[in-house]
């Protein structure tokens, strides 16, 4: 489940950042200083970023989830960012195209089949119009969390 | 009908697992006995022999003389259908 592993200090609401570099450092600092991730996590968030670009594009929003593996993670981790202006971020799959990202998803696995779950998750909430929609609309913290448990929960029954 | 699809991703398994889910779905939905070889994209060589269809959700740049589709709709959720369509396409061939 994804939302029990979210933490609204580690959700961002309105960040203010130009660049994916600056996404990494202010996200991944955030999951080092918590001490969910090793103090190395953010350099090796770049470097992964940039031999597999993690950019998703939704059609309605663009997202990114950058995540390192499993060796720079202490325990597993959940932190959300939505910008203020929109972050451009290579295309998974195709990284000669950017897509300009409002929403970042940043993972901390410390298991890499615990990994495919929460990628499994994020692929179910992205492909969601109207959680996304909420998610790129919500006044707070809680209101982010709500909407990410009530899909799963959601899931839960129809399974 | 036997198919053998390579599904394949640069980085982790990750998204080659939810690829491949997909395409076994989708291919027991319509008939088609597939075989699924999911590997890394540096490793699409060595297994080449009898594959049907290549899906990728990492760049290629290279032509294998295989049909290759990306498999990133079935991530990102744009172009589902045509990505099925496509791939029926082959292997219904």
């Amino acid at each position: 489940m994804l939302w029990k592993e979210l933490d609204r200090e580690l959700i961002f609401l309105d960040l203010d950042v130009q660049c994916s570099d600056q996404v990494m450092d202010v996200l991944g600092g955030a999951l080092v200083k918590t001490g969910y991730c090793k103090p190395d996590y953010v350099k090796a968030l770049k470097k992964r970023e940039k031999e597999f670009p993690t950019g998703i594009d939704t059609g309605l929003s663009g997202i990114a989830i950058p995540h390192t593996t499993v060796n720079y993670v202490n325990k597993g981790k959940i932190a959300i960012a939505r910008f203020v202006h929109k972050v451009p971020f290579h295309q998974m799959g195709n990284d000669e195209e950017v897509v300009d990202v409002k929403l970042v998803f940043m993972l901390a696995v410390d298991n890499p089949k615990r990994h495919l779950k929460k990628l499994q998750s994020i692929v179910e909430v992205i492909q969601d119009a109207s959680v996304l929609m909420k998610l790129l609309n919500a006044k707070t913290e809680e209101q982010i969390i709500d909407a990410i448990k009530e899909k799963e929960m959601s899931e839960c029954i129809r399974r | 009908m036997h198919k053998k699809v390579i599904v394949a991703c640069g980085g982790a398994v990750a998204t080659s697992t939810i690829a491949a889910n997909k395409v076994v779905d989708l291919c027991k939905k319509n008939g088609i006995d597939v075989e699924i070889c999911q590997i890394r994209i540096s490793e699409i060589d060595s297994y080449l022999s009898g594959v049907d269809l290549i899906v990728t959700t990492s760049r290629v740049k290279r032509d294998y003389g295989i049909p290759l589709i990306t498999g990133m709709p079935f991530i990102s959720g744009v172009g589902v259908e045509k990505t099925e369509q496509d791939i029926l396409a082959v292997l219904k061939n």
